[in-house]
């Protein structure tokens, strides 16, 4: 099997921009597990400002708007912290493998899952910008963290639908090449 | 031989699993929120229910000393009321961590019927006039208002939490119609004297400022 550097798989498609978009969201999706791991052991952690607080907080500032309403309704509803960890590994999890597994499907699927994927990004910078009064609830920072996570992502996703799926247009026989390489 | 590839999917999907374990285990042996022993029961006026809080029993309202009537951790002061046959008083529930919210509830004393009159919200005591004064979206003090980022993500769905630890929607509970009668938003609710000028004071006295 033929290996490629990292910018030459960008540039052969055979990562995306929209891939990499996905996992920066799955990834820092799972910044508020350590803290809610850590409340096990020791409870009264959720009384302090601890660096495993601070990243509970930027996790939890960038999750989708949606989402985030969701788990609130979860741990209003289970009154469960433990139901909220998984609330959002599953999450995470069932968001990685639906747009895998879409993205794997047809070139066609992948780019209707990327304008799909642009537009509910989209949507969600404009619900953080709403004067909605649980916008500001982490703090203004870390909303403004969570602010920046989404709009790279968002910039990653059109760069992706605008620049790079052009330009592997004009490639098919590379990209044909790279994927017989990768089977 | 096929050659597996180790994705971030993989990944979260270990996450998911060993951090079961260690939350399940975690959780369920050693209950933080239990672990002083107690054993204290409170008469609710001058009836023969108790309101019973047992390390060795369930809480809950129980006639006499042991036959229980209505599972549940109910409040006894804080500005429980008793009036005719219906029982006013704060339902507590923990989170898996021992973090405290509370519920509105009334309890009817002859069929043991309960309902829910205002979700996450607390009776802070009876005002002069006899309205039941009640902080809507309240969160306990227990939980460290300030600094505790899971009451961020519970107020996120509840929009009667303030954004300010401080500040709470203040509303005066009619028993006889059995309605709010009087609201307003106010940023130093839990300062403790704030607690004492609407208890000392009549609806009309607040109303009128």
């Amino acid at each position: 099997m033929k290996k490629y550097s990292i910018a030459e798989k960008f540039r052969r498609g055979i990562y995306t921009f929209t891939g990499l978009a996905i996992r920066v969201i799955q990834a820092v999706s799972l910044l508020p597990l350590p803290f809610i791991l850590a409340c096990t052991g020791y409870w009264a952690l959720y009384a302090h400002e601890t660096p495993l607080s601070v990243m509970f907080r930027l996790g939890m500032a960038s999750l989708g708007r949606v989402e985030l309403f969701l788990l609130s309704l979860l741990y209003r509803a289970s009154l469960s912290e433990v139901a909220l960890f998984f609330g959002i590994v599953l999450t995470a999890l069932a968001f990685g493998l639906i747009t895998k597994r879409i993205a794997a499907s047809s070139e066609r699927a992948s780019h209707t899952l990327s304008i799909v994927f642009a537009v509910w990004l989209g949507a969600d910078l404009v619900i953080r910008v709403l004067p909605i009064g649980w916008n500001g609830n982490f703090g203004t920072g870390y909303e403004i963290f969570g602010f920046a996570v989404r709009l790279v992502c968002f910039g990653l996703v059109i760069f992706d639908l605008v620049f790079a799926s052009k330009k592997r247009e004009t490639k098919p026989a590379a990209e044909e090449n790279a994927s017989n390489d990768e089977a | 031989m096929k050659k597996t590839k180790f994705t971030f999917n993989s990944l979260l999907l270990i996450v998911a699993i060993f951090s079961a374990l260690v939350l399940f285990i975690g959780i369920t042996m050693v209950d933080m929120a239990t672990i002083l022993p107690v054993e204290d029961s409170y008469r609710i006026g001058d009836t023969e229910y108790f309101v019973r809080y047992s390390s060795f029993h369930p809480y809950g309202i129980y006639r006499g000393n042991d036959q229980l009537v209505l599972k549940g951790s109910y409040g006894h002061d804080w500005g429980a009321a008793l009036v005719g046959n219906t029982y006013y008083c704060n339902e507590m529930k923990d989170t898996d961590f021992g973090l405290m919210v509370t519920d509105v509830v009334k309890i009817d004393l002859t069929t043991f019927k309960k309902e829910t009159v205002l979700r996450n919200s607390m009776i802070r005591g009876k005002c002069a006039s006899g309205e039941l004064i009640i902080y809507e979206g309240y969160i306990s003090p227990t939980w460290s208002p300030d600094v505790n980022p899971f009451r961020c993500v519970f107020r996120v769905s509840d929009s009667k939490i303030q954004e300010d630890a401080d500040a709470a929607v203040v509303s005066w509970y009619d028993t006889s119609s059995d309605s709010i009668v009087y609201s307003k938003t106010d940023p130093n609710a839990h300062h403790n004297k704030r607690e004492e000028y609407y208890i000392s004071r009549t609806l009309e006295e607040v109303r009128g400022k």
